[in-house]
């Protein structure tokens, strides 16, 4: 994606206007800590890691190697939107077994003003009782309130061919993020709807290492990171509009948003 | 200043962080503000249950009041008469709601507690009256809305204000001499989850509100009183 080489100095520019504009009541960037700085941590598993990213769409995976990290999301949000941004991701974590444990810890640990949570995966593939994935999630939130912070909900990514049977369970669990997004006014960045623009069905999918089928690849971990900076900055990417109030707000070409408007997942 | 107490089962002790900004006021999370009369709040302490709205039932259409897990509202303006205090979650399913009659205490708290997954959620309509202040001094009390904290006490500038408070639990309003007080609170004889000094204003009350799970997270806050 060309994306990568726009010069940084016009996007943190384009950045610092949207920033210095009359504060939008949808816009999440906010120095909470009073620090004198916006900042991010990311919070979730394998996938919040970055396992899979720097592979090509269409490059033939059947296991992602074991440290084949890239930056995953976190860092292209650093990159694009001119905050630091820590990447708490941690292999393999479960939600419901263990995960949430480790989150109050992070987000103290860290001067974060935003704390991106998506995690839920290896629970559906790990045959975890997601009956409790609920109030799982929820505690999650109300931690993260509690300590200070905003949180950033994510949904699921979608899985495809050798990993297609865990379609339904991570369809139940964004779902959960969704309702609970809602129910507690806290902003959502639906990356299994952004993923559903652009792949359909458990077939072959350009934004997953292939035939893995679990771990995004390059363009997976930049649709997320799309996904995640419009929520933050208040666009509804899934608007008409959308990926254009995106390509404009950080300085990109039309046509660099992968997500496409309009579409079900 | 205001701490949150994180229990870790991977750790062999309960870590204290002291790192929430001094929160005596009772503020945010209300559309309704009693300006010094009669009125209604959440305390919030259940940590797997999503925010709940308040409704009264002179305008049950309209919530007057929204309350998150472990942060303060202000107070609600009631009507003097009868009424009823509905709150609801805004994930549905969980509706509490009280009686009021005529001649109501000033001030009312409906504390939410418990844990969907555990104990179960409950709620209980307290009266945020202490009678009259001495002269410079100030009234305390401590609530435990903590999942798994069993025997709750607290103190305040040496003054012991609760002792042994079951979840749920609120103790009577200790007067305490107005100025820097350092409050203490601890389960049992363990040793104090919370110590930090707070101004307490002469003629003014307080709450200690313990909420949250102990094998999770637990916060406390000083919250004033009307």
């Amino acid at each position: 994606m060309t994306y990568h080489s726009r010069l940084p100095l016009l996007a943190l520019l384009a950045v610092t206007m949207l920033i210095a504009l009359p504060a939008q009541a949808d816009n999440f960037l906010q120095d909470l800590n009073g620090d004198g700085q916006v900042s991010f941590v990311s919070f979730g598993d394998s996938i919040t890691l970055g396992d899979g990213d720097g592979i090509r769409p269409k490059q033939h995976v059947s296991r992602v190697p074991d440290g084949h990290s890239g930056t995953g999301y976190s860092a292209r949000l650093e990159a694009w939107l001119g905050i630091p941004a820590m990447n708490g991701g941690r292999g393999g974590e479960y939600l419901t077994a263990g995960g949430l444990y480790r989150l109050p810890g992070l987000v103290l640990s860290s001067n974060a003003d935003i704390v991106g949570f998506m995690e839920g995966t290896n629970d559906v593939f790990g045959h975890a009782n997601l009956g409790n994935a609920e109030r799982d999630y929820q505690r999650a939130i109300n931690i993260i309130l509690a300590l200070g912070r905003q949180p950033l909900m994510l949904t699921l990514p979608q899985t495809c061919c050798n990993r297609s049977r865990g379609r339904p369970g991570l369809s139940y669990l964004s779902n959960i993020v969704r309702t609970l997004a809602a129910a507690n006014q806290v902003p959502l960045a639906d990356v299994e709807r952004a993923w559903g623009s652009v792949c359909s069905g458990a077939g072959e999918c350009d934004l997953l290492c292939i035939p893995e089928g679990l771990h995004p690849n390059t363009a997976g971990y930049d649709l997320i990171a799309q996904t995640a900076a419009a929520a933050l900055l208040g666009i509804d990417v899934f608007a008409p509009d959308g990926a254009a109030k995106l390509e404009q707000a950080l300085g990109w070409a039309p046509g660099t948003v992968l997500i496409r408007s309009n579409q079900t997942e | 200043m205001n701490s949150c107490s994180i229990a870790n089962k991977h750790l062999l002790a309960t870590i204290l962080i002291a790192t929430l900004g001094l929160q005596l006021a009772a503020c945010g999370g209300g559309s309704g503000s009693s300006g010094g009369g009669q009125g209604a709040r959440i305390l919030h302490a259940s940590l797997d249950s999503a925010p709940f709205n308040l409704t009264i039932s002179d305008r049950p259409d309209q919530p007057v009041l929204f309350a998150r897990f472990g942060l303060p509202t202000s107070y609600a303006a009631t009507p003097k008469g009868e009424h009823i205090l509905t709150a609801t979650s805004t994930l549905g399913g969980s509706t509490f709601s009280f009686a009021v009659p005529a001649g109501h205490p000033t001030r009312q708290s409906i504390l939410i507690y418990g844990s969907r997954g555990i104990s179960g959620l409950k709620a209980t309509l307290l009266a945020d009256e202490p009678g009259g202040i001495p002269p410079n001094s100030s009234a305390l009390r401590l609530i435990n809305g903590a999942e798994d904290l069993k025997a709750l006490s607290a103190s305040a500038g040496g003054t012991n204000i609760a002792q042994n408070l079951p979840l749920g639990g609120a103790s009577a309003y200790t007067f305490v001499v107005s100025g820097a007080l350092e409050i203490v609170a601890q389960e049992y004889q363990n040793a104090p989850f919370y110590r930090d000094t707070h101004e307490l204003l002469p003629g003014k009350s307080y709450t200690v509100l313990v909420a949250g799970e102990s094998r999770l997270m637990v916060t406390t806050r000083v919250l004033e009183d009307g």
